[in-house]
């Protein structure tokens, strides 16, 4: 797994992440936002939540998937460390995925609670191809 | 000094119209604030706030200039400390004008103590007041409200706290705009948004925020201080948090909505993030509903957090409720509808602050009947370890800024930058031995928001002191810090 790459954005908190596949970038960029608000090391995986979102591109359907699990902390009290994702293209342009997230709810010592993400910017946001593999990059608002 | 910005007064510059933009930008700022931004306009709007500047001068229907205030950084699409002020008939509501904490802002509350009369049980007061305010990533609030009562609560902003027994309507005159935003209609806002927020009615969140003991330090403005009633050596508590999930939430769906919308009218926008539609449309009229909701959420929280400090209060120094007065409430991260006078006459608004206040000067109907001789308070927060301020507005601010002002000391390193230099410990201790004490959940975040990767706040004050567009009043200096 490559390492997440922590930008210098001076107001929030940004990363930059590469993988072999398209899906390994909405996984690795799962990570990166909940390395934001805890050391994922520490969550174990108790439980999993599933998504299936559609959305018109591919950064937007990475901004709904990291939105989506960004708001399950607050309605459901879990955070994740281990993700999957399969992502397809449909018609017109837009784009599927099936998302699964693994982990438990949160427990603030244990997983040494850093800050909360308040939202996904569309700030400097990147889903593309290079090279060999994909790289992503966000910024989100802390 | 670079070609492609101009001294046009004292701390004043202009950006000149080039390229897409429809209006100049305008930027209070000293020199060496200037010459940094300057070295940092690359012309990529990511890393350049003077480039949103110029980017928020593009958009249809802006007037007069894109203003930013002398805490100035790079933000999403608008730059922190910005101010973009669009023509009501004509012109756009722009998402990234007012971010993704709607109306997040600071409460200023003043007691009748000074510090000797706190010094003994100060260390057992603020471990009450970080027992009482939850905070941090994941705490909860202890109001438990249902579906419908959330509804009305954004209708109603600290009004609807008030009604329930948490504060007075003494509280509500010393608010912006009372702290209720008219036109929030709750069908503008996804369940989603309103079920993160059932739980966090009165929670203080984390990053910057904070809940502060400060202590009056020095009385800058005597006349105003007497009308905002602050003494040197008084006790005050001020609560910076804004709208919690529901906005963060709000803000998500409607970046979404108004991507599309901009897309759907042909705006060409620079930046996604300044995704926005005509005032007079569908969405625009729907993400505006929004905002008052999410505005009245923060209103609502700031209220509740602001009543839980006075049962501490209460319990721990025999202290009234009445004894802890409102001084203001007033929120940095909003668009209203205000009137200004634009090419000689009047004009009705869309005011976007991102990270910026509302200052406006003497005489405005908005100010509270005792604050209207001298303007409402402006609360420029500092960092934890430096001080906080009290400005006025001005007449000057009135005409060259739309009535805005600075709303803190605006961040000088990232925060990867911060936690890699300072040590969350060693910030404390620090801190312990310059007589604050701190509380927080978070020893990372206590690195990130070590007071030396923000900026000088004096000289934040003094650019806008020096450029005449707002003040100073009080410095308030913190003792006890409660952080998430």
């Amino acid at each position: 797994m490559a390492p997440i790459e922590w930008l210098d954005h001076t107001a929030d908190a940004g990363f930059r992440v590469c993988g072999d596949s398209m899906a390994d970038v909405f996984e690795q960029a799962a990570r990166g936002l909940f390395s934001v608000m805890v050391d994922v090391e520490h969550v174990r995986e108790t439980t999993s939540y599933r998504t299936d979102l559609i959305a018109p591109s591919l950064e937007e359907l990475l901004v709904a998937w990291l939105s989506d699990l960004l708001a399950q902390k607050d309605l459901t009290g879990l955070v994740f460390s281990r993700f999957r994702a399969a992502v397809t293209r449909e018609t017109a342009g837009a784009s599927r995925m099936v998302g699964e997230a693994w982990g438990e709810p949160l427990d603030r010592r244990r997983h040494r609670a850093k800050g909360e993400v308040k939202g996904i910017s569309y700030l400097g946001l990147r889903v593309e191809p290079q090279g060999e593999g994909w790289i992503a990059q966000v910024v989100v608002d802390v | 000094m670079d070609e492609r910005i101009q001294s046009i007064g004292s701390a004043t510059w202009q950006l000149p119209r080039t390229g897409p933009m429809r209006v100049p930008g305008i930027v209070f700022a000293d020199r060496a604030s200037i010459e940094g931004l300057i070295a940092d306009d690359t012309g990529d709007a990511q890393w350049s706030a003077l480039q949103q500047v110029r980017n928020v001068a593009a958009l249809p229907g802006i007037v007069k200039a894109s203003v930013a205030l002398p805490d100035i950084h790079p933000g999403y699409g608008f730059p922190i400390g910005g101010v973009g002020a669009f023509d009501a008939d004509s012109g756009v509501a722009v998402v990234g004008g007012v971010g993704f904490d709607i109306n997040c802002g600071v409460r200023l509350m003043a007691t009748p103590l000074t510090r000797a009369d706190i010094e003994s049980s100060l260390d057992a007061l603020g471990k009450a007041l970080f027992d009482r305010v939850p905070a941090g990533l994941g705490a909860q609030g202890d109001l438990r409200l249902t579906m419908r009562e959330l509804d009305d609560l954004l209708r109603e902003g600290a009004r609807g706290i008030v009604a329930r027994g948490f504060g007075t309507d003494e509280d509500l005159e010393y608010c912006e705009e009372n702290g209720r935003m008219t036109g929030a209609d709750p069908e503008a806002v996804s369940d989603r948004a309103k079920h993160r927020q059932l739980r966090q009615v009165g929670t203080l969140g984390s990053g910057n925020h904070y809940l502060e003991l400060q202590v009056v330090e020095h009385v800058l403005d005597p006349a105003a201080a007497e009308a905002y009633g602050l003494q040197t050596g008084q006790v005050t508590i001020a609560i910076h948090t804004g709208s919690r999930a529901l906005g963060h939430q709000i803000g998500q769906d409607y970046l979404a909505v108004m991507s599309r919308a901009a897309q759907r009218f042909g705006f060409e926008t620079f930046e996604k993030e300044l995704a926005c539609a005509p005032i007079d449309s569908e969405e625009g009229r729907q993400y505006l509903s929004a905002v008052a909701c999410g505005a009245n959420c923060a209103f609502a929280n700031r209220q509740m957090i602001g009543h839980r400090a006075r049962e501490v209060l209460a319990a721990m120094l025999g202290l009234a409720p009445s004894d802890v007065r409102t001084v203001y409430d007033i929120g940095h991260n909003n668009a209203k509808f205000e009137t200004h006078p634009v090419d000689g006459r009047e004009r009705r608004l869309l005011v976007h602050r991102k990270g910026s206040t509302r200052a406006f000067g003497p005489g405005r109907p908005e100010s509270p009947d005792a604050y209207r001789t001298v303007g409402h308070p402006i609360l420029v927060g500092g960092t934890m370890g430096t001080s906080s301020y009290v400005l006025r507005g001005t007449e000057e601010g009135m005409d060259r800024a739309f009535g805005s002002g600075a709303h803190g000391a605006g961040r000088a390193l990232s925060r990867k930058k911060a936690a890699k230099k300072y040590w969350g410990e060693t910030v404390a201790s620090e801190l312990a031995a310059k007589g604050i004490r701190l509380w927080s959940h978070s020893l990372r975040g206590i690195a990130e928001e070590a007071p030396g990767a923000y900026k000088d706040i004096d000289r934040v004050v003094n650019a806008a002191t020096e450029a005449g567009i707002s003040r100073p009043v009080v410095r308030l200096r913190p003792i006890a810090v409660i952080k998430g």
